[in-house]
């Protein structure tokens, strides 16, 4: 039996802790059901002083520091990996999630202190790890899907570890919620995307599908997609992310049954889904998978009361589950989004990004300005919130794709303050524009991730017409819709640079050439047939 | 009497007191909150028309589709 401390980084710190981590949830919960003695300290939800974090690394003699997470928890895993090996000295520090499955050489090499890493999806290796702690083996070269350090000191990457298949996704535990501090979490449960939302008392979040069939260009799948493969370098293994894709969804069964238990045990009025894309799965289920969630929802006695009874929502009187998650303009159908609002969905994020079609071509979406605007106003009709996310900073942008934004909102009453265009590690992006990256932050690597946030803010630019400042400046001027003042920087814009570069869609181009076809288009095909991809 | 009004004369007429507020309505809360807070993730949605002037012929539209 192997002692074990969870440590969950610090995400968002300008923002309330709003949602449990549902990743280390899961390995929480799988360490327990193996009976590892299993403790968890929260950082994200307490923001403890360094004395604090201090202090619960040495709360006991561990055999496992566990910490990871997404790419902008870089800084706090820095400072817990320091922590843990200074007050833990004996303990076998551990690394895991999209951090450092998007670059295992550098991380490791970043950060010394890292015993171990996992690689893309953990439940299997996570188990072998814990049981090779429990045996007191150390051979770290026997377990697939890691990163470990040689006798040089060095990361060496071992074979790929497979996805599980979905069968086995179904019999994975639920999340171990209990062993989180959620009053705090409960305390923060509104999110301002929907009335309902902004209401909840005691939301949780849940994920009902991995990955996504889409190839937008700035997105990364944490390798959990079947995206994650591997190539031998002349220094060994590495990583690199392709458009191949595995997605995988939980049986509608295994997903009601999770809801109802947590309302059973914790009480909870909304469920958040984290999916990367609610709608890919159904399209990939002959659009079967999300009408039978509703049903079972419906079912199982989950269905909100004031859509029941069609009254207004009151949180103190309403029973049920409300909840929202994400979906795709050009994938979304009409009697879909009526299903959905029967079994309490109030809010569906679109990753609309852009009204321009000339951007919008270069994303690998499979999305037009006329299907995101359509899809909006299908969302409205059916009574559900869109919440239509948007960016500017697109290595194409330029006034005019500007102005096409700002007219559709004036259309369609979007209020909107994009994000910026962000070339996360591990994105298409991130490859193609690595150079122009480094050039920002004089060759920095790190300086690059410690400046990464949530694309709320800017980092590193990758449009080729505008710098740092301009896209700050139009952003405001879009927010504004102040076309007027746009157009008159266009001309200045003009006098100084004269005509604008397109370097992406000519980078697609090529790609396309070399590649054949576009596997967007696959995926749309088989959404107009029903038939899976 | 307007309280904005300030000037060498009284003025004649006398206002009735505005009626009170109505209350607002949760969306109104929500799509204030979430003006407040808008960036990245936080977007909407306007369900109702607002307040600003667009023009003669923007309003003669309006007027016209909710007429």
């Amino acid at each position: 039996m192997a002692k074990i401390l969870f440590l969950n980084p610090v995400v968002r710190e300008e923002d309330d802790p709003r949602h449990v981590p549902y990743g280390l949830a899961l390995m929480a919960a799988i360490a327990d059901r193996e009976g590892h003695d299993v403790q968890v300290f929260d950082a994200n939800a307490w923001r403890p002083s360094d004395e604090d974090l201090r202090e619960a690394i040495e709360a006991d003699r561990w055999d496992i520091v566990a910490t990871g997470g997404i790419t902008t928890t870089y800084g706090y895993v820095k400072k817990t990996v320091r922590f843990a090996r200074r007050y833990s000295p004996g303990a076998l520090i551990f690394v895991g999630g999209g951090l450092i499955t998007s670059m295992p050489h550098d991380v490791m090499g970043f950060l010394p202190e890292i015993d171990l890493g996992v690689i893309g999806e953990g439940f299997v290796t996570w188990l072998e790890i814990l049981r090779c702690v429990e045996r007191g083996e150390r051979d770290w070269s026997q377990v697939n899907g890691i990163i470990y350090r040689d006798a040089s000191r060095r990361g060496r990457l071992t074979p790929p570890r497979p996805l599980i298949s979905m069968e086995e996704l179904d019999r994975l535990p639920y999340p171990a919620w209990e062993f989180f501090p959620l009053d705090i979490y409960f305390r923060n449960s509104c999110v301002l995307l929907s009335e309902e939302a902004m209401q909840a008392k005691r939301r949780l979040d849940v994920n009902a599908s991995y990955g996504c069939s889409l190839i937008c260009r700035f997105c990364f799948h944490l390798g959990l997609t079947g995206d994650l493969q591997y190539v031998e370098g002349s220094d060994g293994l590495d990583v690199t992310f392709t458009h191949h894709r595995n997605i995988r969804w939980h049986n509608p069964r295994y997903i009601v049954s999770l809801v109802k238990y947590a309302k059973e045990r914790f009480g909870i009025d909304f469920i958040a889904f984290l999916d990367e894309n609610l709608m890919t799965m159904n399209v990939s289920t002959g659009g079967k998978w999300i009408p039978e969630i509703c049903d079972l929802w419906i079912k199982e006695g989950l269905q909100p009361r004031c859509v029941r009874e069609g009254i207004s929502h009151n949180p103190e009187t309403c029973d049920g589950v409300h909840w929202g998650g994400t979906s795709h303009a050009t994938l979304v159908r009409q009697e879909v989004l009526t299903r959905m609002k029967e079994a309490g969905c109030s809010y569906l994020d679109y990753g609309l990004e852009s009204f321009s079609d000339r951007i919008l071509k270069t994303i690998g979406k499979g999305a037009t300005a006329r299907t995101n605007e359509a899809g909006v106003r299908m969302t409205m009709e059916a009574r559900i919130r869109p919440i239509p996310n948007q960016i500017i900073g697109f290595p194409d942008e330029f006034f005019d794709s500007i102005r096409d934004c700002v007219e559709a909102w004036e259309r369609t009453g979007i209020v909107a303050k994009p994000f910026f265009a962000t070339p996360y590690p591990g994105s298409e992006w991130y490859y193609a524009y690595k150079d122009r990256i480094l050039e920002q932050y004089d060759g920095d690597l790190e300086a690059f991730l410690l400046d990464l946030g949530d694309a709320t803010k800017i980092t590193a630019v990758i449009s080729a017409n505008f710098n740092a400042v301009e896209l700050l400046g139009l952003r405001e001027l879009m927010i504004q819709r102040d076309l007027k003042r746009i157009n008159e920087y266009e001309k200045e814009w003009r006098r100084i640079h004269g005509e604008p570069r397109f370097p992406e869609a000519e980078r697609l181009s090529k790609l396309r050439d070399q590649r054949g076809r576009d596997a967007t288009v696959a995926l749309l095909r088989s959404s107009k047939t029903g038939d899976a991809e | 009497m307007s309280k904005y009004l300030k000037g060498n004369y009284q003025l004649m007429k006398e206002k009735p007191e505005p009626a009170a507020k109505p209350e607002e309505t949760v969306t109104e809360e929500f799509e204030r909150r979430a003006l407040e807070r808008l960036g990245g993730s936080i977007a909407f949605v306007m369900k109702r028309n607002t307040f600003v002037w667009r023009g003669d012929k923007a309003g003669e539209q309006e007027n016209r589709e909710s007429g």
